[in-house]
């Protein structure tokens, strides 16, 4: 009996203890997250443009950067995020335009700033189309990459926000706004749309780049460049994926259609580059690709025979390789043609638009006629170098027809594949062939062709051991 | 208070008519029967007259000792010296009585009835308390471990040293942590396969019922099993065994609890043979002394005996003690110095509340049946079958929580820690020199917050899914849940009055289910389990059995495998005791036998995780033997020497178990094997009836050990951010020292302390270093890490650092009053030094002096790389001690309080570190070092400033 009232006493005890000495240590309440908006008061909001304006003010004035004051009234500006660096594709950086869709009224132009924040995970803050304020006092206005950045001012330098100040900076508003792409013509891109979102219709990955990924290559250096190119006119628009990104090491999409991204300028302010949030933003669901057509022969070939042949060697300057009968022309008015280049005891042609300062490059190396009729079962080959690579700029084109100007007559291209590499320094030989051309007879002639836009298109190419072989 | 003194008054009267009358019986009752000279006796608690057995009897200044049965008695039957001698009658808990007696030749001195009092200043228990409560069971290396559970019960003044004072200092006696010594429960061994160590937390809080110890120490032969190197515990749980009554505890402290009930009730024996026994305890704390390290633990301890007959007994024993702590974490040095020592970067503000982000949860029930049969006076056989069930979990933040666009996960979060490299000042002191405002915003951001920020945690998730997606950021555990059973039987005989046998066989059977399980997704609702830093969609998966598979709070993700390990032991054991020399030899052989079997196929690994693994099996050995030789019964001369073949344990045998069947040398083709042991060592032992002293000396060799870390790389050979798994194979390690303790009762009251040990011990040879990780895809990733998912470095240039584990030299000083008023004082102060950082393996190897290309650094310097790779010695410190108590008793109730203040001197000091992994070349770690404020410093546990302890009881 007194075991059980002992016992009773010390279940009540330790019931009473259990219950009276919780320790908080779970089952905690989710925080209330929502937003609240600033409420920013319009007087002190400016738009882009006077921004913009403050930078020019500055640079009139000798400076580099435009600064806004510290001790003046709180000024802001208003944007909406277009940028997320939830793939890793954009580090450190958040991207706002003033838009949410293609709207341009003058008093208030369609502008894009990039603000630079020393922090990661900004998509966790700031989703695409959050309304954002931007408490500028304090900051400067710049130029980056060739494009406008707001950041810490830092003497005559953008200096980055840093992670413990970056959320009393950039104010998050209580709006997410869904942002409309800017549907452009990749001809008709300029400065004024640099940091705002863009969509290009009906485009391609360049078919010459399609069994590479987006960054994942060896010779890949902070970025991956690719050929984005129109199905409708035929520009080229370089995508930019930094090989931080996610996705860096998928394959790029095979087919065709529509790819929306941020434009911007490359790291080294040399050309312009399209740069994608994710791989949402790229829909190349046709599967029908707008390759251009390229000759296509069937038949057995042989090389019992050298129809032509030419190595270079024998050729010092172009114009004795002119002598020979090859056409060597800029056709778009400017002075890049192609020249007679060395390395190492070897002569090839070579051609670049490096430093032309030629917006618009379109020159022609075409060779003398070769004649087929006395030969069957003909194919070409040719060795080729890439160099600083910024864009496949180089077409090999074949044609039975030439009216002697490149302009007028009927190309139809080969089937070669250069690559879009190495960015920098030398890419070496690469043969190519053979190519079957067997189903062509009387006089023929090859070209390659070089179209050019100095600075963002500027590769240079090597052409060396141009050969025609076939049977008697 | 009057009248309390009345009742003592009473009691001592009382008790001196008792001790008188047994000294006269002592001198008359002499038996009948000629012969052999016996001396022979029984003890009872003076309160309840229950007989008390495990009470050591010794005759003072003689080799002559033994322990009481369980009904409480004892015979010494040979080598008893004649005349007036002194008896000794001790046992824990109890005061410690002598009695004189004069024994004759060819006489029985029989004395029946020694009354022993319930010692209750209990000083034993106060540490006890404290420190089985502290065993951290951080996995955190370091200085999780602690071995004071192990030692606590023992006599000797340096094992109680080392367990009571030296313990928050994380000292290892022999620089050799816990999986060398074996803890029992009732025979049934306690250690864990996965690492060797017993998990202390499974009895915790159950103090009163765990009390009842059996402590061999060192090699000397345990009756229960081979044991480790530095002893055996065995802790008896038997209800007969228990002391009849109940008592109520409360206990206050600042260091891991703030709050402690225990109630326990002991039936003792009743008289239709059964007995009972009952502990309910609860521990509970907001914070210790760390910040928000909660503390939240209840047990409950019930143990049921049955007498049979006089030969046969049947105990159950259930032990259910589920517990949750929060972690703390180690920090740099520019931490410390901006937060103090109690600064803990798991934790953050959610809700008004602390909420630590890092809580260990331990619940592992122990069911057992024990069963005694007494076959004869001489032999007796004890069958035990134990099952322990249960998880042990720990949690953490997950930032690496993504999106599925088009098949492939995109996203990730940043580092929640607010100690993350990338916010200190430090890292913009490197980075911005030239704008030190950024450095100091940083340290003002720091300073004002610095914690983790559960809002924003929330608030990106609630975010990321308003969009369709995921949580960014998920609070995960990883689990550990293990069944086991173990069944044994052991055997004592004793084959004559001089020879001790014991032998048992063991065999237990382990299934270890380990997985990772999402706690909270805080504001999300799913979690896409995915690896976010694989390159494919083929090895981002963690199962390729269910591709990209969304998952939820309560479900298993991310790694999922079982580990079973089966053990058979046998051993056996010869002791035998003569006039001038004891001796034994003991020898034990062990086959284990351990299996993964993966549930999850990991895509990284897919033809190497699914399904069962190949079978390990290792064979170890063991022979030890030692000798004590009795030049007087005040000198006396031991020598124990061991030889071990040891499994290692789970945690060094697999060397990625969460994704993969691989094995510790699969890789660098170098068979995986037993470790092995050597150990000797010597005492002297002098005894008089006022100085107790040993000093010993020890040499203890470990060949053969292995040694995996985890831990993500931010920047192996670049930028490459990977989860990768450190492997050292074939350790050699040397420990070496001596150990000196005294205890003198210069007086009746005051008795007086010294200890001192002083160890090297060190790596003695230059294992081999791989690291594994998944195989990457990414070409710039493959220049720097191949394509085969490990890089062999060769050796790691290890030999002569030493080992880290607290500190080599340890002293004590200290004394103890007792006063005859029931109150008592005692203050030590504990020197310690010799304390050494963990050091990285990997820095000592080809790596620190290799560029890129393969070839030496061209700016490498021998000298500056000799400074650079000296290993950080911590400062000595001193800790100053107190404890002291008083207890009243009033009719048959006992009231006692007792408290303790460690470190009186609020002495800042480091108990242990490591360096950070990341500076692993040269280059790195010279411009990181030059550095005013190291970015990637070596991270340190700093110790407790002063704390208290205080307990009050009441016993009924």
């Amino acid at each position: 009996m007194k075991a059980n009232k002992i016992l009773n006493l010390l279940v009540f005890l330790t019931m009473t203890f259990a219950i009276t000495s919780c320790v908080q240590d779970d089952d905690f309440k989710t925080p209330d997250v929502s937003v609240i908006d600033p409420n920013i008061n319009a007087d002190n909001v400016i738009n882009f443009s006077a921004v913009v304006a403050r930078y020019n003010d500055a640079v009139a004035d000798g400076d580099q950067v435009g600064t806004f004051e510290f001790d003046l009234d709180p000024l802001y500006i208003e944007g909406y995020v277009i940028s997320s660096d939830q793939s890793g594709n954009f580090f450190e950086e958040l991207i706002i335009q003033n838009k949410v869709d293609d709207s341009d009224p003058s008093e208030d132009p369609r502008l894009g700033f990039n603000i630079s924040i020393n922090a990661r995970g900004l998509y966790e803050t700031y989703e695409i189309g959050r309304k954002v304020y931007v408490k500028l006092n304090g900051l400067a206005v710049g130029m980056a990459n060739g494009t406008f950045i707001i950041g810490k001012a830092a003497g005559n330098s953008i200096g980055q926000i840093q992670e413990f100040e970056y959320r009393n900076i950039v104010i998050r508003g209580a709006e997410v706004a869904t942002i409309t792409p800017k549907v452009s013509a990749i001809a008709d891109l300029s400065a004024q749309y640099e940091n705002t979102l863009i969509k290009i219709e009906d485009a391609q990955i360049n078919r010459n780049e399609l069994g590479l990924t987006y960054a994942g290559e060896a010779d890949d250096e902070f970025d991956g460049f690719r050929t984005i190119e129109s199905c409708a006119d035929g520009g080229t628009l370089l995508l930019q994926t930094s090989t931080f990104a996610d996705f860096k090491s998928l394959p790029l999409p095979q087919g065709r259609g529509s790819i929306q991204g941020i434009f911007t300028r490359d790291f080294g302010d040399d050309f312009n580059v399209l740069v994608i949030n994710s791989r949402e933003d790229v829909n190349f669901d046709t599967t029908e690709r707008c390759d251009p057509i390229v000759l296509e022969c069937e038949g057995p070939t042989g090389n019992a025979l050298t129809v032509f042949n030419q190595n270079f060697e024998s050729t010092t300057t172009i114009g004795q390789l002119e002598a020979l009968g090859w056409t060597n022309i800029n056709v778009s008015g400017g002075s890049v043609k192609y020249v007679i280049g060395s390395f190492s005891n070897n002569r090839y042609a070579q051609i670049s638009g490096f430093g032309s300062g030629q917006a618009n490059i379109e020159a022609w190396l075409v060779t003398p006629v070769i004649n087929l009729d006395a030969s069957t079962g003909e194919s070409l080959t040719f060795d080729f170098e890439v160099a600083f690579a910024n864009g496949v700029i180089l077409q090999a084109l074949i044609t039975d027809n030439y009216t002697g100007d490149v302009t007028t007559t009927e190309w139809i291209e080969l089937d070669v594949s250069i690559p879009n590499t190495p960015s920098s320094g030398f890419g070496g030989f690469n043969n190519v062939g053979n190519l079957n051309i067997s189903c062509l007879d009387g006089d023929v002639r090859v070209a390659f062709k070089y179209s050019g836009s100095d600075p963002s298109a500027t590769t240079r190419y090597h052409i060396d051991n141009f050969k025609v072989v076939g049977n008697n | 208070m009057c009248e309390l003194h009345l009742t003592k008054l009473k009691k001592q009267t009382k008790q001196m008519k008792k001790s008188f009358l047994i000294f006269l019986f002592g001198i008359f009752s002499i038996a009948a029967a000629f012969g052999q000279t016996i001396v022979k006796g029984s003890v009872i608690d003076s309160a309840s007259d229950e007989p008390i057995p495990s009470v050591t009897v010794t005759i003072e200044g003689s080799n002559v000792t033994t322990l009481t049965d369980a009904k409480g008695e004892f015979s010494f039957t040979s080598d008893v010296p004649l005349g007036e001698q002194v008896l000794i009658v001790e046992k824990i808990g109890y005061m410690t009585k002598r009695y004189p007696i004069i024994i004759n030749e060819g006489k029985t001195l029989d004395i029946s009835g020694m009354l022993l009092d319930f010692d209750i200043s209990e000083s034993q228990d106060l540490f006890t308390v404290t420190l089985s409560d502290d065993q951290l069971s951080d996995d955190a290396s370091g200085g999780a471990d602690n071995i004071s559970g192990l030692l606590q019960s023992s006599q000797d003044v340096f094992q109680r040293t080392a367990a009571f004072e030296f313990s928050s200092s994380f000292f290892n006696p022999r620089g050799l942590d816990s999986e060398n010594g074996t803890v029992l429960m009732n025979g049934i061994e306690m250690n864990k396969e996965y690492d060797g160590r017993p998990q202390w937390a499974d009895w915790g809080g159950l103090n009163d019922v765990v009390r009842n110890q059996v402590l061999t120490n060192g090699l000397s032969p345990s009756s229960y099993t081979f044991g480790g190197i530095l002893g055996t515990t065995n802790i008896i749980t038997r209800a007969s065994q228990y002391r009849k009554g109940g008592r109520l505890t409360y206990s206050s402290s600042n260091r891991s609890y703030t709050n402690r009930v225990i109630a326990t009730y002991a039936s003792g024996l009743i008289s239709n043979g059964w007995a009972f026994t009952l502990s309910i305890g609860r521990r509970w704390g907001e914070e210790g002394y760390q910040d928000a390290t909660l503390y939240d633990a209840n047990s409950i301890f019930a143990s049921v005996e049955k007498k049979i007959n006089d030969k046969h007994s049947i105990n159950f024993t259930s032990i259910y003690a589920p517990n949750r702590r929060g972690k703390s974490s180690p920090n740099t040095q520019e931490v410390y110095d901006l937060k103090g020592i109690r600064y803990n970067d798991y934790w953050g503000y959610q809700d008004g509340e602390k909420r630590n982000s890092r809580i260990k949860e331990v619940e592992e029930p122990i069911l057992m049946l024990n069963h005694y049969w007494d076959i004869s006076s001489k032999t007796a056989i004890n069958t035990n079958v134990g099952y322990q069930f249960g998880k042990i979990g720990n949690s953490r933040l997950d930032n690496n929580g993504t999106d599925l666009v088009d098949g492939f996960p995109e996203g990730g979060g940043s580092n929640p820690s607010p100690t993350y490299y990338q916010k200190l000042p430090s890292y913009f002191e490197r980075n911005n020199p030239d704008d030190l405002g950024i450095a100091y915003g940083a340290q003002q951001e720091f300073l004002n917050n610095g914690q983790i920020n559960w809002n924003q945690l929330y608030q990106a998730n609630v975010s990321n899914a308003a969009a369709g997606g995921n949580a960014v950021y998920a609070l995960y555990e990883d689990r550990t849940d293990d069944k086991k059973w173990t069944f044994n039987s052991i055997l004592n005989t004793e084959f004559n009055e001089n020879i001790q046998f014991n032998a048992a066989l063991y065999y237990t059977k382990l299934k270890s289910e380990n997985f990772a399980s999402i706690i909270d997704l805080l504001g999300a609702s799913t979690y896409l389990d995915v690896d976010s830093f694989a390159t494919n969609s083929t090895e981002n998966q963690s199962d390729l059995q269910n591709p990209n598979r969304i998952v939820t709070e309560g479900d298993k993700f991310r790694y999922n495998f079982n580990l079973y390990s089966n053990v058979i032991n046998g051993y056996a054991n010869a002791i035998f005791k003569y006039n001038k020399i004891d001796f034994y030899v003991a020898a034990d052989i062990t086959r284990t036998e351990y299996q993964r079997e993966g549930i999850y196929q990991n895509g990284a690994f897919a033809d190497n995780s699914l399904g069962k693994g190949r079978k390990l099996d290792f064979t170890g050995f063991g022979g030890k033997a030692g000798l004590t030789y009795k030049l007087t019964g005040k000198h006396l001369f031991d020598v124990n020497a061991a030889y071990i073949d040891r499994a290692p344990s789970l945690r060094n045998t697999y060397s990625n178990s969460r994704e993969n069947h691989n094995v510790v040398g699969d890789q660098i083709g170098r068979p995986i094997d037993v470790e092995t042991v050597n150990t000797i060592d010597a005492s002297y032992i002098f005894r008089s009836s006022i100085v107790k002293a040993k000093l010993t000396g020890y040499y203890t060799t470990i060949e053969n050990a292995n040694e995996i870390s985890f831990y993500y790389a931010d920047g192996i050979g670049g930028s490459t951010t990977a989860f990768i798994q450190e492997i050292l194979q074939g350790i050699n390690k040397k420990h070496l020292g001596g150990e000196f303790g005294i205890e003198a009762q210069v007086t009746p009251t005051i008795k007086l302390k010294g200890v001192a040990s002083v160890g090297q011990y060190t790596y003695s040879n230059n294992p081999d270093l791989t690291l594994t990780f998944e195989p990457t895809n990414d070409p710039a990733d493959q220049l720097i890490l191949g394509t085969e998912g490990f890089l062999n470095y060769g050796n790691s240039n290890l030999k002569d650092y030493r080992i880290a584990g607290g500190p080599q030299t340890a002293y004590s000083v200290g004394f103890e009053y007792r006063d005859p008023d029931f109150w008592w004082v005692g203050a030590t102060a504990n020197f310690f030094d010799n304390t050494y950082i963990d050091i990285s393996p990997l820095t000592r190897t080809k790596n620190f002096t290799t560029d890129a290309d393969g070839l030496p650094f061209n700016d490498y310097d021998e000298d500056l790389a000799r400074k650079l790779l000296k290993q950080e010695q911590f400062d000595n410190y001193m800790l100053v001690n107190l404890v002291g108590g008083k207890s009243w008793k009033i009719d048959d109730y006992f009231v006692g309080f007792f408290a303790s203040v460690n470190n009186l001197l609020d002495v800042v000091h480091k108990t242990g570190g490591f360096e950070q992994g990341r500076n692993a070349n040269f280059r790195q770690l010279r411009d990181d070092q030059a550095l005013d404020t190291p970015v990637f410093g070596s991270r340190y546990w700093y110790g407790r400033g002063t704390t208290y302890f205080v307990n009050v009881y009441f016993r009924f």
